[in-house]
């Protein structure tokens, strides 16, 4: 998968409560793709967030479905760095009014 | 198996469900209702829907978030605590040992919400997980008071602190997503340092301690209308828009009951108290799981909600039978309290049934 088709996968994955997808809000830290297998590094905004295992499972079927059989999936969630508003896009931002 | 049901021992919410299940049979008696049974659990409708199924759910969400064994154990002990005071509710004997034991075991799960925090605090000190931190405390504090035998309404400005300080922090760490206005971050601070203080005053004069924490209610409430990411996701779709009318609507009742607390303080029974009562565990406590139901079961369960329309059915029940509910306590009308009381439980068991549906169509998320 190209980077571009990760984060397009990625894009689908909405946080419910704020409506706007994982991408845009800022929680992507890096990708890894090979030839058969793709690797996501996310943040939380918070670490009193129940929602990450539900985030986490989300974005994995967002890219089994993308990626195909065959294609070894892993989304990892990382705390460093932290979350910062300064990360959403200007996308995510003008949906929030900023 | 998805990946929060290898994480999370979800079975340990049980106990909490059944707390809920008797806490509306406790409070239909307390209406009063006539029912063939369940009279010795009357007095418990408090101790069952706040310490036995709030704290419950709350400790499990807040486990879920650390995502370390050892926080689990302060569910377990919760819901245990719930367990013992439904064998005090139901039992012929011995009733005060189940309930003195299910009151220590609530004070482990309130020692073990506030370790939760104290650990999220170390890992990430900011001030929305302080005040949910001060929430556990509180919560500490209520099941410390059962524990040594003081009435409900004695815990009740200690709940009623766990559970709006818990809304509060959780909607203050969502603010972030919005740009900041100028001094509303100090309005914020103060309306939760008058919380705070309204729970060390209740031990004093109860009276000045619901006047101050109906300020805050109040202050806390119009902040939230004015303030909350739920201005802007209201005009969002589906589920994101639901969950923002039920935020909206449960902070008008937050007003609400604060402005009660403050024009009728000091009551310990009768009408006025259950409007000071209800107006914040079910208009707003109530309508916030309502709004967060569709969000927080997938986060725990790892099962989809198929989000329908219909959902706003138990919503618009709720808020009609709590007015009614309302309405009825300054009229005097007691029939009219009753049926309220009542459709407030309908209300709940309808949400109840319409999320069970909804996480039926919707199966496991891994399959997606």
């Amino acid at each position: 998968m190209t980077e571009s088709e990760i984060l397009a996968a990625l894009g689908t994955v909405l946080d419910p409560e704020v409506g706007i997808d994982i991408v845009n809000l800022g929680l992507i830290v890096d990708l890894d793709s090979g030839a058969d297998s793709v690797g996501v590094r996310m943040i939380m905004t918070s670490v009193a967030c129940p929602m990450h295992a539900h985030l986490v499972s989300q974005a994995e079927a967002a890219l089994r479905k993308a990626a195909g059989p065959g294609v070894e999936v892993k989304v990892e969630v990382v705390t460093d760095p932290v979350w910062t508003p300064e990360r959403m896009s200007d996308e995510a931002r003008k949906k929030l009014g900023w | 198996m998805s990946e929060q049901e290898k994480q999370n021992p979800i079975f340990l919410v049980i106990p909490a469900l059944l707390s809920l299940v008797f806490a509306l049979v406790a409070g239909l008696i307390r209406l009063p209702w006539e029912l063939p049974f369940g009279d010795n659990i009357a007095q418990l409708h408090g101790a069952l829907m706040v310490s036995g199924f709030l704290g419950t759910v709350i400790a499990a969400e807040r486990a879920s978030a650390l995502g370390r064994v050892w926080a689990w154990l302060a569910v377990a002990a919760n819901g245990l605590g719930a367990l013992m005071a439904l064998a005090g509710g139901a039992s012929p004997i011995a009733q005060q040992f189940f309930l003195q034991v299910g009151a220590a075991l609530f004070v482990l799960g309130g020692i073990g919400l506030v370790c939760i925090f104290a650990a999220i605090l170390r890992r990430e000190t900011t001030f929305f997980n302080a005040i949910m931190g001060l929430g556990a405390v509180a919560y500490l504090f209520a099941n410390l008071l059962l524990l040594a035998g003081q009435s409900i309404p004695a815990a009740v400005p200690f709940w009623s602190v766990f559970l709006v300080a818990t809304i509060a922090g959780e909607r203050l760490e969502l603010n972030r997503f919005l740009r900041p206005r100028r001094g509303s971050g100090a309005v914020f601070g103060l309306a939760v340092i008058l919380l705070a203080a309204s729970g060390i005053i209740a031990l004093f004069d109860r009276s000045v301690a619901d006047r101050v924490m109906g300020f805050s209610f109040f202050v806390l409430g119009a902040w939230l209308i004015m303030n909350d990411i739920a201005r802007r996701t209201v005009r969002m779709s589906g589920v994101t828009r639901y969950t923002a009318i039920c935020l909206l609507s449960g902070y008008v009742w937050l007003i609400v009951s604060g402005l009660s607390l403050l024009t009728s303080p000091g009551e310990l029974a009768g009408s006025h108290y259950d409007v000071n009562l209800h107006t914040l565990y079910v208009g707003f406590v109530l309508t916030m799981i309502f709004g967060h139901a569709p969000i927080i079961v997938p986060a725990l369960t790892g099962k989809v909600v198929d989000y329908r329309g219909h959902f706003f059915l138990p919503l618009i029940l709720l808020h009609a039978s709590l007015l009614m509910r309302v309405g009825a306590n300054h009229a005097q009308w007691l029939t009219g309290r009753r049926w309220g009381g009542l459709l407030n439980e309908v209300a709940l068991l309808l949400f109840l049934g319409v999320m069970v549906a909804a996480v039926r169509r919707g199966g496991r998320e891994s399959a997606g």
